[in-house]
């Protein structure tokens, strides 16, 4: 067998894309590090902190598991992230599939306005979302956090869902509504179980943006007893913790992100409509 | 079964008029068949039908009903579309029973009635297959099935056959008419394919520019057609067209194309009386121009004239030769046994009993 001759330009290219790979992994590498490293790893009184802990350890994660207050912080960032992904489909999936089969005038002025809550920084936007949360009595509560959350995504799940909506093709519409099916039959019975693998991934979507999401959440639960993980984080580093006991945390929320990233990429290559037409 | 009738039916899509007052019955039972090039407008009429078009003006009748408001879900008919328009996470069995499942009939009955149309259509051992794991001609068949299984008043069928190769469309074509003849029911066919139009149907709608062009049994279209759009459109070859002249001698009307002179039959000569020395165009069809030796008709001056040929393509029964007369080309279909060769002169025959003679500004055959 003959090998392929690797050119300069080519070895060139190898290396800049590895150098950028390590950049990238770098930040990642070192908040597993001390995730696992023992104290003494960490403090070193003066010495360079070693590239691997001298005794890895799971201790970090254990205290974790059985600490209350995390183990609540988590269940209500899961709770709040589970309500968005709810809320936000029902509102957003109907509206995407309005937009792609019912064109009519100024419906791109329509899809512009409903991303445009998304053109302000948020730390602009939510001053009037809190203002608005205490009048309602909203602030300090799960579901003021995933109503926020919900404004948020929805932008995204109608713009997913309308790209998910253009590929199934109109004649299964029409089809569904020519053997006596109503347009809401069809919607639920045909349309809605093509789009599911699309609407999955735009499910996903909403749980990680509602997962990390801090300015949202800490403005609407800081003066309260309930956290998210990423405003129990701030919390916690208010009161200068262990290196390795934050590194620990930003795992445990970065875990769900890395699983779910893949899932989605999954779900994106799955042929929803193949077979439906050829 | 059903009726349905179009009484001068407008269409407009914004500033495109692209139905312009059609009007057309179609009986019960029958088999009837829109062709025309793409853009006539035969899918839009379909589509009427099935309610997914709004009617801008006059009335569509679904057996003496007016149905013009009437949703699709209400109008019981079925729809084969050019894509299937297969359920993609249901079984065949969930496709073909979906309609059922709908219209509320009993769970055993529905079961009845999706085996049967699975026996029709020949699905056996499919039923658990997602339209994904079938072949083309499969996914034909069970959009056939899930559309008949309703036993629709009409059957609207949207080019079902186009996305099939060369061969599997031959067999659908002859499945679809024993289907027919066996249930009788009526159907509306749409294609752009005029021989597809022509062997499945009963009556044909030849469709042009959103107008209905002539409407006939396949025969009548092809052995007396209309107008020019027609002649040229329905035939395979195509029909040669000729600018010519009427003349006069000795008392008989001719023919003047191409440096010939050929005589009008009798029975056309009267007709053709008021477009003396005037333009028009002559129309034969390949097949009605025999080599001189091999000619159904008994060769005369008034209807033969040498032609030089130019190109022979054997098709096996017969030979498709261009020719070529004063810088004139055509086509006839000639018989392999004439042996002709390129750059030979040949001396072929006009069957004008079966030629055409068109107005040059209406496009009407004068003969007609």
């Amino acid at each position: 067998m003959k090998l392929k001759r690797i050119n300069t330009s080519e070895i060139i290219w190898l290396i800049g894309i590895i150098i950028m790979i390590l950049i990238i992994l770098f930040p990642i590498f070192v908040m597993f590090k001390y995730s696992i490293s023992d104290r003494a790893s960490v403090v070193t009184g003066g010495k360079p902190i070693p590239l691997w802990p001298y005794h890895p350890t799971i201790e970090q994660f254990k205290t974790l598991v059985t600490t209350d207050r995390f183990i609540s912080a988590a269940l209500c960032s899961i709770e709040v992230a589970l309500t968005s992904v709810i809320i936000s489909l029902i509102i957003g999936t109907p509206a995407a599939y309005a937009l792609v089969r019912y064109r009519f005038p100024g419906i791109m002025v329509l899809a512009t306005l409903l991303i445009s809550v998304r053109l302000f920084p948020d730390i602009v936007s939510v001053v009037p979302v809190v203002e608005i949360f205490i009048k309602l009595r909203l602030i300090n509560t799960k579901i003021g956090v995933a109503l926020a959350h919900s404004l948020l995504s929805i932008p995204y799940v109608i713009f997913i869902a309308m790209g998910v909506f253009e590929t199934i093709p109109k004649d299964l519409d029409e089809q569904a509504q020519i053997m006596g099916a109503s347009k809401l039959y069809s919607f639920v019975r045909v349309i809605l179980p093509v789009a599911l693998p699309g609407l999955a991934a735009a499910a996903i979507y909403v749980f990680l943006l509602s997962w990390d999401e801090f300015i949202f959440a800490y403005f609407i639960l800081a003066f309260g007893n309930l956290s998210t993980l990423p405003v129990m984080l701030q919390k916690i580093l208010s009161w200068t913790p262990q290196h390795n006991l934050l590194a620990a945390i930003s795992v445990m929320l970065s875990i769900p992100v890395i699983i779910f990233t893949f899932i989605v990429q999954k779900y994106m290559r799955a042929g929803a409509t193949a077979g439906a037409v050829k | 079964m059903a009726t349905v009738k179009f009484e001068q039916v407008f269409k407009r899509f914004g500033r495109n008029l692209v139905i312009k007052n059609l009007n057309l019955i179609i009986k019960d039972g029958e088999f009837v068949t829109l062709v025309g090039p793409s853009g006539c407008g035969k899918t839009t009429t379909l589509r009427m039908v099935a309610g997914l078009e709004d009617i801008t003006s006059g009335k569509l009748y679904i057996d003496d009903i007016i149905a013009n408001d009437v949703p699709p879900q209400k109008r019981g008919l079925a729809m084969v579309f050019q894509s299937y328009a297969l359920f993609p996470h249901m079984t065949v069995a969930e496709n073909i029973g979906f309609g059922l499942k709908i219209k509320k009939y009993r769970k055993d009955e529905i079961i009845k009635k999706i085996k049967w149309a699975i026996e029709l259509l020949n699905l056996d051992g499919l039923e658990e297959r997602l339209p994904r794991e079938l072949s083309g001609g499969q996914r034909q068949r069970v959009a056939l099935a899930r559309a008949l299984v309703l036993e629709p008043k009409v059957l609207l069928l949207d080019e079902p056959l186009s996305n099939l190769d060369a061969k599997l469309r031959l067999k659908m074509r002859a499945e679809l008419k024993r289907i027919h003849r066996k249930l009788r029911s009526t159907v509306i066919y749409v294609t752009h394919d005029q021989v597809e139009a022509m062997s499945l149907s009963d009556k044909v709608a030849i469709m042009n520019e959103g107008s209905i062009f002539q409407v006939g049994r396949p025969t009548d279209v092809y052995n007396l057609p209309e107008n020019l759009f027609v002649a040229g459109f329905i035939g395979s070859p195509t029909m040669n067209f000729f600018d010519a002249k009427i003349i006069k001698k000795d008392e008989k009307l001719f023919i003047e194309f191409a440096g010939a002179k050929l005589l009008i039959p009798k029975r056309y000569q009267k007709k053709c009386a008021n477009y003396l020395n005037k333009d028009v165009i002559f129309g034969i069809r390949p097949e009605n121009i025999y080599e001189k030796r091999f000619s159904k008709i008994k060769s005369v001056k008034e209807n033969t004239m040498d032609v030089i040929v130019d190109v022979v393509e054997p098709l096996g029964d017969r030979d498709m030769v261009e020719v070529t007369k004063e810088g004139i080309e055509f086509s006839c279909l000639l018989e392999p046994e004439a042996k002709v060769k390129p750059d030979e002169l040949i001396k072929v025959v006009f069957d004008l009993s079966k030629s055409h003679i068109f107005d040059k500004d209406t496009k009407k055959n004068i003969i007609y």
